[in-house]
């Protein structure tokens, strides 16, 4: 538990007593989500568990139907939050009648990006993007377009990044820049992932949610730790949520 | 003066189909007050065409009430960019392309209505002035219901609609109480309206620390000459240009499986019925409550409903993802040049039979109220496109998708060069036509919609080719 106890001022994402239904179905129900200022967090459930919405919810693009959700202490849609989050969702869709560069330079551009020109040079040769910045984004292929969504995403340098499924459609290589980009970038993260290799590498912390709860919190340290003899990690995680499965 | 007219167009979210739409619209209104219309028309007969107006205006009203602004795409929620005016972020490129944008369709309609009265010239000022406060009051509405939950927009909606449709009440002060003959009261009514929307717009904005300032990169002055052409907010500009211009009509033919495309299918269908009924009820008040004092009125009243609600019914058939919003914007937004190159008239041959029946409906209008043969001409031609891409539409729900698209690709080629020529040629014929009947008016239109469709329908590389030398030349 040593990461608890590292320097944490500010609560970065604060989500309260969320609850949200789709008609009849209940997605959230009173998940409660608080993420010191500097923390990596990932975000684990199995299928249906309401890991998306919830990044929708804390990211503002859904409404809850009860709770609140603070990003530093403002409100998920507030101009502050806004500035300061950056939102990369499953099936992102960067604007497919535009070209790369116009795509970065546009969401940039809105997104009063300081000096924007060298953070799309920066950006496009992490992703490996240089020979398509002319291309449509329609003409990609769709590992080309999640790379453009990843690169919009952080086009504004955000504090606080919240991703659902990042790696997703990319090739080995580009999901090891990645990784290393990740590392190396200070800030907040918020990760929802179904890949727990990839959650260790990102990430030094994890939630499990399923049904819509929260039903396991720690550090990935302690979830290792929680495994009886040689079971693996993903073996614990997968242990965790049948354990839920079956209470209910 | 050109290009600034030019630059207000890209800079907003005005599609390139609704510009043609709002054209037609003006032109079809002016050549029917020019044919066969006595030259002392009283402004009562001119009712029909300000119920198109006010059954725009509704529509709008209730965008500005329940959408975010006139248009919020997946890439913009996406990116979390802000919408015009949602969450108190108000960049100011989006609230000048949403308030120029509805301005201008009121400027071009107001423009039109000067053209038709441009002998009764107080009559003209009046109706001009209405438009334009009309416009600003649409701007100052979106900005002051921004801050509503949905829980207040709707008593509020309730109210603003009330006050619009109370002329059927014989309100003398409603805003559309022109329709029932009281001619000032209605633009004093308006002016009310106006004064009280702006001064609460304003209020808005100023009470509220909000974004009121341009994007700072976009107007960033940069060392080189060949800094400045790469951006000084040109990009940004034709980002925009480009997608608003294209984004909306990109859609591809529906369906990837057997359930995939019964589920889009039922969704599209149910919407599309929705807003048909919806437009159908406010225009069938409109027309019932107007007491129109001569049948020949209700002809474009008929006939730009038709076409209005095919359209309508049309594009919501072929969004690739259907929303309520999405709907309303293809209510606002007439891709006709769409139909023209993708879709609808390469199916046009296989499904000839389809416009028969269309045309005789509209003949036995243009028989019964006696208009001229520009109309009749006019509607058919608009209407075929639209009424085959319906049925062609429906017709894919119990076809195989895959089998349809490949049909597609074979038919596409083949017919391309032709099927572009027929709506302009159609149109211009027209135009010869009715320039047997009456030259003035029959020139001015047919140049006017000849001129228009050939560059921006059948022209549009051209068109986009012209748009990007000017952002280069820094006209832009």
């Amino acid at each position: 538990m040593l990461l608890l106890e590292t320097n944490y001022s500010n609560e970065a994402i604060s989500a309260i007593g969320i609850v949200k239904s789709f008609k009849e179905r209940k997605a959230l129900s009173n998940l409660n989500i608080s993420i010191p200022e500097g923390r990596r967090v990932a975000l684990l459930g199995p299928n249906g568990a309401g890991k998306s919405t919830a990044l929708k919810i804390i990211c503002g693009i859904l409404k809850p139907d009860y709770g609140e959700v603070r990003i530093m202490g403002h409100s998920p849609n507030s101009p502050e939050a806004k500035k300061i989050i950056g939102f990369l969702p499953e099936d992102a869709s960067p604007y497919p009648t535009l070209s790369v560069r116009e795509n970065m330079e546009y969401i940039g551009a809105i997104r009063e990006t300081d000096d924007l020109g060298s953070r799309i040079g920066d950006l496009v040769s992490t992703l490996g993007l240089s020979e398509y910045m002319e291309m449509r984004v329609s003409a990609l292929s769709r590992g080309n377009r999640q790379k453009v969504a990843v690169a919009l995403s952080l086009i504004h340098r955000p504090e606080i990044l919240v991703m659902d499924e990042p790696l997703n459609y990319l090739d080995i290589p580009t999901q090891e820049n990645l990784i290393s980009m990740f590392s190396e970038m200070k800030g907040t993260f918020l990760v929802s992932t179904h890949i727990m290799s990839i959650a260790e590498k990102l990430t030094d912390h994890v939630i499990i949610i399923s049904r819509g709860q929260e039903i396991w919190n720690g550090s990935t340290e302690d979830l290792r730790n929680m495994g009886h003899g040689q079971e693996s990690i993903e073996q614990i995680v997968s242990r965790l949520m049948r354990s839920v499965s079956s209470n209910s | 003066m050109y290009l600034l007219i030019l630059r207000l167009l890209i800079r907003t979210r005005l599609t390139k189909g609704f510009l043609v739409f709002l054209i037609l619209v003006a032109f079809a209104d002016i050549s029917i007050s020019f044919s066969g219309i006595s030259p002392d028309r009283s402004a009562q007969t001119l009712s029909g065409s300000y119920v198109i107006a006010f059954i725009y205006y509704f529509i709008l009203t209730m965008i500005i009430f329940f959408g975010n602004g006139l248009g919020m795409t997946k890439p913009d929620a996406d990116f979390l960019l802000p919408s015009s005016v949602k969450g108190k972020t108000l960049n100011i490129s989006l609230f000048s392309v949403q308030l120029i944008s509805l301005s201008l369709i009121f400027i071009i309609l107001s423009v039109a209505y000067s053209f038709e009265l441009y002998h009764i010239s107080l009559l003209a000022a009046l109706y001009i002035l209405d438009f334009l406060m009309l416009g600003i009051i649409l701007a100052s509405m979106s900005v002051i219901v921004s801050d509503f939950d949905l829980l207040y927009r709707v008593p509020v909606f309730a109210v603003v609609s009330l006050f619009l449709f109370s002329f059927l009440l014989k309100f003398a002060y409603s805003p559309f109480s022109i329709l029932t003959g009281n001619l000032v009261q209605s633009t004093m009514g308006t002016l009310a309206l106006f004064i009280v929307t702006t001064f609460f717009a304003v209020r808005w904005i100023l009470t509220n620390d909000i974004y009121f300032k341009p994007p700072r990169t976009a107007f960033r002055k940069r060392e080189t000459f060949k800094d400045r052409i790469t951006f000084v907010g040109l990009n940004p500009a034709r980002a925009m240009f480009r997608h608003y211009f294209y984004h909306f009509y990109s859609g591809r033919p529906i369906g990837m499986s057997g359930t995939v495309l019964s589920v889009t299918n039922r969704y599209r269908l149910k919407g599309v019925l929705a807003v048909i009924a919806g437009i159908s009820a406010i225009a069938g008040f409109a027309i019932l409550y107007s007491k129109l004092p001569n049948v020949n009125d209700l002809y474009p009243v008929l006939i730009t409903l038709i076409i209005y609600l095919t359209f309508v019914a049309n594009m919501g058939l072929y969004s690739t993802t259907f929303s309520v919003e999405r709907l309303w914007l293809s209510a606002l937004s007439m891709p006709f040049h769409t139909y023209v190159r993708r879709m609808v008239l390469t199916q046009m041959v296989q499904s000839m039979v389809l416009e028969i029946p269309l045309a005789v409906v509209i003949a036995i209008l243009g028989f019964i109220y006696g208009t001229g043969l520009f109309p009749l001409l006019l509607a058919v031609l608009i209407l075929t496109p639209e009424a085959v891409a319906i049925m062609s539409s429906l017709s894919i729900v119990s076809a195989q998708p895959q089998a349809w698209e490949n049909a597609i690709m074979v038919r596409r080629v083949g017919l391309k060069r032709a099927i572009y020529l027929l709506p302009y040629s159609g149109i211009m014929l027209s135009g010869v036509l009715m320039s047997i009947l009456n030259p003035i008016a029959a020139a001015m239109e047919a140049a006017v919609i000849g001129l228009v469709i050939y560059f921006i329908v059948t022209r549009s590389k051209y068109w986009e080719g012209m748009m990007s030398k000017l952002t280069e030349k820094n006209y832009i």
